[in-house]
């Protein structure tokens, strides 16, 4: 198998997938393999084209609805990244890790599956986020409308779908913060929802008046701040 | 540009910036923020990461799909606290289940597969991940067996042993052991098939407390596929010979 030249490897690997699983001869995990275990780019584009017609049924059976092309789209290109990367991430050959082509393909379903997953809650996030946006707008005081709706709207669009920053504040959110009443203040006001009169109510141990929820949720978006800007 | 500091830095504390924005400042803050063009900056920062921490804080808890890929191929490598919120949230069953069920089936054999016929029947399909030689326990089974494999599914350790019929040139025996918490129920008829493209070669009688067998198999690549009252549970691409 190691002997064949790539363009027989591909052609063999094409013909290999229109037949039943019991006749495979290994073209196609040999593509694999050459793909991720030698670096070869060409066998790596050579999967890309040969399966994505396959991701497009998987990504099509995932999704909860019509997807756009350019998500589609998107959605092949991060779930092949993604698939790459867990691939290489195994420090030992291809074939400890897969006895066939059929394990592989089973594993990008999958891999294709999370993309979708993730787009899904990307999708949450904004449409909740949208909610959120448009109930403190409703109820907006007097103050806030000093600073200007038109700021603050440009503030809104600026945070809209900046996915990346959400990660990284996710990732801070669950690692860097240790005191125990700003985890509390997290849980309560991000991740429940509550409002202040009722974490006032909840949790007088804590945050015995407003003042003091206020003065913890300032420094918890302070540091924030700082997290985003190192 | 012009750096801008704040008019009067001892003026106001800074809970009183949150409490400006919930209308709860007094006339003074308000007053101060108005003037203060620092302290408007400020307080704009505020409202636009705190919209972020909302879009962030959103399932905070559920772990990544990352994690959730690696628990339905790997779940012993998960670490338990991950492990635990997996079981008891529901939003990550549904997100695990969804995962489990991309199993490949080539397209040719798409039509007739078995795959279907069981979403069909709306139990919940999953595909067994083998379990690394070095994790599983050295075990005895009967005969010159070679060292039982080991699969896991839907919360089930399957060992199974694919044993050369001494008697019978070209003939295998597979044996089966599922670790039961407890005894299957009476009423459920559990039983294990092996299919060959899609045809019946054999199939068993799974015994109350887990133990399966199949004699006479000749050589070639199979499905397993193992009926439970809670999951059917697919082993494809089972060699034998």
């Amino acid at each position: 198998m190691k002997q064949h030249g790539l363009d027989f490897i591909i052609r063999h690997c094409q013909e290999e997938a229109r037949q039943k699983h019991i006749k495979e001869s290994g073209y196609c995990f040999e593509l694999f393999r050459r793909a991720v275990d030698e670096d070869e780019e060409l066998a790596w584009s050579a999967i890309q084209a040969q399966y994505r017609g396959l991701v497009i049924q998987w990504l099509q059976k995932a999704a909860r609805g019509t997807l756009s092309l350019d998500d589609r789209d998107e959605m092949i290109q991060e779930g092949f990244l993604k698939f790459w990367l867990a691939l290489k991430k195994r420090p030992s050959p291809l074939s400890d890790h897969f006895d066939h082509v059929g394990a592989l393909l089973s594993y990008l379903n999958q891999c294709m599956v999370t993309t979708c997953l993730d787009f899904y809650r990307r999708e949450h996030r904004r449409q909740k986020l949208k909610e959120k946006m448009s109930q403190e707008f409703h109820h907006r005081s007097q103050a806030q409308a000093q600073i200007g709706p038109q700021k603050l709207l440009e503030q809104k669009l600026e945070t809209y779908g900046r996915a990346e920053q959400v990660e990284r504040i996710r990732a801070w959110m669950r690692q860097e913060i240790h005191d125990p009443a700003e985890k509390l203040l997290l849980q309560l006001i991000y991740e429940e929802g509550l409002k202040p009169s009722q974490i006032t109510e909840r949790y007088p141990n804590v945050f015995p008046t407003y003042r003091d929820l206020h003065r913890v949720r300032v420094r918890v978006l302070k540091r924030a701040q700082r997290a985003l800007r190192n | 540009m012009d750096q801008i500091n704040c008019i009067a830095p001892d003026a106001i504390e800074e809970a009183d910036l949150w409490a400006y924005l919930e209308g709860m400042a007094p006339d003074h803050v308000a007053a101060h923020i108005h003037a203060c063009e620092f302290c408007q900056q400020v307080v704009q920062g505020l409202i636009k990461t705190d919209l972020l921490l909302h879009e962030a804080g959103i399932r905070l808890a559920c772990p990544d799909t990352a994690v959730l890929w690696q628990y339905a191929n790997e779940p012993a490598t998960v670490a338990q606290p991950l492990a635990a919120h997996i079981h008891s949230c529901v939003h990550c069953q549904a997100e695990l289940g969804q995962i489990r069920r991309a199993i490949y089936v080539p397209h040719a054999e798409a039509a007739a597969s078995v795959t279907p016929s069981l979403y069909q029947k709306g139990k919940e399909l999953i595909r067994a991940v083998l379990v690394p030689a070095s994790d599983a326990p050295a075990l005895a089974f009967r005969g010159q067996a070679a060292g039982p494999q080991i699969y896991q599914a839907a919360g089930y350790q399957i060992m199974i042993a694919k044993i050369p019929d001494t008697a019978v040139a070209d003939s295998w025996q597979v044996e089966g052991q599922i670790m039961l918490t407890e005894p299957l129920p009476d009423d459920f008829q559990a039983l294990v098939i092996l299919q060959e493209e899609e045809v019946t070669a054999a199939e068993a009688a799974i015994n109350p407390v887990g133990y399966f067998a199949l004699d006479g198999l000749k050589p070639g690549m199979y499905t397993l596929q193992i009926n439970l009252p809670t999951a059917s549970i697919l082993i494809p691409d089972f060699q034998l010979g």
